[in-house]
């Protein structure tokens, strides 16, 4: 990294935490602390919810998914939009309506003070975990591959969340929002262009679309049913659907946003806009990282992309059986180069013929590729049982910090850490407001004033920013535990959406009733996840639906048992 | 057990969106947008394939 790129990242880190504690200075109650004063237009709405959901592994992900994969994962958001409709008609207008901090406020509203416990209790344990998770994987991948030093990058980019969200709230995360939002943009719009001034001169986009089609990095949907295969559309529209009702109509960081919209207009708007711009906007990040394929057809790319994985393997007695599998994958990018410019010349030649047989050669040398990288793969496991054979999270960013000039560099690296912090300060001021709100004010100080629970809000901002850090400095050392928090997500998203659906669409389920179903369902999803292989987005719907079905069996029950005790 | 359940007009609302003059006809836009883009997904990868 040059001076540039220090200069622009450092530059823009301390704009946005300067710029979040400036124009949220005159925060003086709850109501601006957790519902930014329900004053946010629509656009505020609508950018402050993208820049929740993407963290920094959205965009270090993601386009190293393509790269891999190919583009199916775009079908993971289908679901989304139709999540949206379903929220704009029924939570938003509800939760306007009973003028609540937080979502599970309502749950006692409609049920009982267990009900929202339970609800507030399982989003506190997933997200508290998951915000620890959300500073920790930019910070690792970053010190991988910059060399910086990653307890130093966790302490540094947790500290300044903590600064402006304790300081402004829920205003300040919305505000901060709109300028990480339009980094992230030009950021993912710059990667995006300079592919194209990296590819060689004679490749037009048309013909890198065309390459990455024919290597199988274009395949945005797959209409078969296979209850097996993690990514289909059947998997995205009902799955998907599932989640994103979950996770948008339940899960905190999300219903604050749309909380603090100064109508119900006005949050709708936000929600459909999300609605609207994000499966586009997956699809331009995971063509970015198609694109990024078809750059490393005309550059050699490394076989594996995390550069600690291929120190350790290149120092173990696997070192010559690496080297020997290394050899042969560098053979085949070059065979294959020359195969694909052979191919490109054919067809401006209009050989129709000919390009297909090439094309055919082509995407042979493509799978023995694949096979050597997974050979590679396996070697790397081998050495270090613990270490992880995926290396998607770094095809991006190695592209970036070896492939783009001085300044873009700084200026990318600063719409990841904007997405890092854009997802940990809505999750810090979720997990503060619910802490207060659900636990604090209802359960231990019900009469104090506002200063006071303006004060222990603030207070509860940083103990939980405390706690986020500290995981993720313990992170490294945790093990499996990271991938566990990761499905934890998953896990519990089912059980929550149940017990919302059956409180607005079930009039005459009890609280009890679907307490006792929602405990069932969490068991049954937990078995689920420990004893078969059902991919996760289903668990979803089996948490949800197993909750409907079992409040609506077991409440006449409870009811009848209820009228005879009474008799 | 509190009572305060959602009636069925809680679901309305009298705000009315800034186009297309109902809320249901902004409902309709954004569902047909996904059609669309499920549309242009197919065309796409069958295009590139």
């Amino acid at each position: 990294m040059t001076l540039l790129d220090w200069i622009v990242l450092i530059g823009f880190l301390v704009f946005v935490t300067v710029y979040g504690v400036w124009k949220t200075r005159g925060t003086k109650d709850i109501n601006g602390f957790i519902r930014a004063g329900r004053s946010t237009p629509w656009y505020t709405i609508a950018l402050s919810i993208m820049a929740t959901q993407a963290s920094a592994i959205t965009f270090l992900s993601t386009p190293g998914q393509a790269y891999v994969d190919g583009m199916r994962f775009v079908q993971f958001y289908i679901g989304l939009p139709i999540a949206m409709i379903i929220l704009s008609i029924t939570a938003v207008p509800i939760f306007h309506r009973l003028n609540i901090f937080t979502a599970y406020e309502y749950l006692e509203k409609r049920f009982d003070l267990k009900n929202r416990i339970l609800g507030s209790i399982l989003f506190l344990t997933q997200r508290g975990l998951a915000a620890g998770f959300t500073i920790f994987a930019p910070a690792l991948i970053l010190s991988v591959i910059l060399g910086w030093n990653i307890d130093l990058t966790v302490i540094i980019t947790g500290t300044l969340v903590v600064i402006y969200t304790a300081t402004g709230g829920s205003r300040a995360v919305n505000q901060t929002h709109i300028q990480q939002m339009i980094i992230i943009t030009v950021g993912m719009f710059t990667a995006f262009i300079m592919i194209f001034f990296l590819l060689p001169k004679d490749v037009s986009p048309l013909d890198a679309a065309f390459i990455a089609g024919k290597l199988g990095r274009l395949n945005a949907i797959d209409f078969s049913f296979n209850l097996n295969d993690r990514y289909t559309f059947w998997s995205g529209i009902i799955g998907g659907t599932f989640l994103m009702l979950s996770y948008f109509g339940t899960d905190q960081s999300q219903v604050q946003r749309y909380l603090a919209g100064s109508s119900i207009g006005q949050s709708r708007l936000g929600l459909l806009t999300n609605g609207l711009v994000k499966v586009p906007m997956q699809f331009f990040i995971l063509f970015v990282g198609a694109m990024i394929f078809v750059f490393y057809q005309f550059v050699i790319p490394p076989i594996f992309f995390n550069p600690n994985s291929l120190t350790s393997v290149k120092q173990s007695s696997y070192a010559d059986q690496f080297e020997g599998i290394k050899h042969q994958f560098e053979e085949i990018q070059i065979e294959k180069k020359v195969k694909l410019n052979e191919m490109l010349l054919s067809m401006n030649d209009g050989a129709s013929v000919k390009t297909d047989q090439l094309v055919e050669q082509i995407k042979d040398k493509q799978k023995q590729a694949d096979i050597l990288r997974s050979k590679a793969a396996a070697l790397i496991t081998k050495v270090d049982p613990g270490a992880d054979s995926n290396d998607t999270n770094y095809i991006f960013i190695s592209y970036i910090i070896n492939y783009l000039p001085a300044g873009i560099i700084g200026l990318i690296l600063a719409a990841i850490f904007s997405a890092s912090m854009s997802s940990t300060s809505a999750e810090l001021n979720a997990l503060a407001s619910t802490t207060v709100i659900d636990i604090y004010k209802r359960l231990i100080r019900k009469d104090a004033s506002e200063k006071h629970y303006l004060m222990i809000s603030k207070v509860a901002t940083i103990l939980w920013g405390v706690y986020a850090i500290t995981f993720a400095l313990f992170a490294n050392r945790l093990g499996s535990l990271i991938e566990a928090v990761n499905i934890l997500g998953s896990l519990v998203y089912g059980t929550i959406l149940g017990i919302f659906l059956v409180a607005f669409y079930l009039k005459k389920v009890k609280g009890t009733a679907t307490f006792i179903s929602a405990i069932i369902a969490e068991i049954v999803v937990l078995y689920c996840y420990l004893f078969t292989t059902i991919p996760f987005l289903w668990y979803n719907v089996i948490g949800c639906l197993l909750l409907v079905i079992i409040a609506l069996v077991l409440n006449p029950v409870l009811d009848r048992k209820t009228r005879l005790n009474s008799i | 057990m509190n009572n305060n359940q959602p009636d069925k007009d809680i679901f309305q609302d009298d705000e009315k969106p800034p186009f297309l003059k109902t809320w249901n006809n902004i409902y309709i836009l954004v569902f047909i947008t996904l059609v669309i883009l499920i549309i242009f997904f197919y065309i796409f990868t069958k295009v590139f394939e």
